[in-house]
């Protein structure tokens, strides 16, 4: 089925990246380093949440999409 | 029945595709939409026609996968050059929601053709889970007791406890 039709798959793989998105949006900033730690993460700028990544805005047409899903559906 | 049991010998032979001038085939020039806003752009109207939505309602009452119905979409937009294969890939799930916002709105039964998916994903896990259980059948093997494990915890709470005061306070 996968061989022949990606589909599935594809649209798996972008749920799953929005649920990625959600946890990361949602873990708070830890202040580890005391008084003069530092305030903000020292990682580098995650290359996955650009905006221009074009799956980030797939994802959130993908949310759009849904948000309206959900509105027929509950009337 | 006996016309299908016949070889096809009218399939197209390997390296076929090749006997082609290189660039006369639609997918082999640049395409028409490079980015996913504008194929997006090209499919989200054609779903809106009234023409199209009626077809694409009747076939998913047929009971045709809305996976299927999007991934031909695709598909066909990239044999006639519309945008690449990798633009398709990333606008197939939206195809895929908007299809089925097209059915919801119509209030009509489809098939989404995600569930079968979902079992092999399951498969999936149980397999990694029972690998992770073997591994750390073994890894336990090599590992430290659980006296020798609880006695350094110990000790790294009194080392910790030692040091209370903070990086810039003195040493004692």
């Amino acid at each position: 089925m996968a061989l022949n039709d990606p589909t599935p798959l594809a649209h798996q793989n972008m749920m799953m990246y929005m649920e990625k998105i959600k946890q990361t949006k949602k873990q708070p900033i830890q202040d580890k380093g005391g008084l003069l730690g530092p305030k903000k993460s020292m990682q580098k700028v995650d290359n996955n949440m650009r905006i221009d990544e074009p799956r980030l805005r797939m994802a959130s047409y993908i949310e759009q999409i849904q948000a309206k899903r959900e509105e027929i559906s509950n009337g | 029945m006996a016309e299908l049991m016949q070889p096809m010998l009218d399939a197209p032979i390997p390296g076929m595709s090749m006997t082609h001038e290189l660039g006369a085939r639609p997918w082999q020039s640049p395409p028409q939409y490079n980015t996913v806003e504008e194929a997006l752009d090209y499919y989200i109207p054609r779903l809106q026609s009234d023409e199209v939505s009626e077809q694409l309602l009747d076939v998913m009452e047929l009971g045709i996968p809305v996976t299927v119905i999007a991934n031909t979409m695709q598909l066909a937009a990239v044999m006639e050059g519309k945008h690449t294969i990798d633009v398709g890939m990333l606008v197939l799930p939206v195809l895929v929601e908007l299809i089925m916002l097209v059915g919801d709105s119509a209030k009509i039964e489809y098939n989404s053709g995600l569930e079968k998916d979902k079992k092999i994903r399951s498969s999936l896990v149980d397999l990694a889970k029972d690998k992770f259980i073997e591994t750390e059948g073994e890894d336990e093997e090599g590992a430290l007791n659980p006296k020798e494990s609880e006695k350094t915890i110990e000790d790294m709470k009194n080392a910790a406890e030692e040091r209370i005061g903070g990086l810039m306070s003195r040493s004692v």
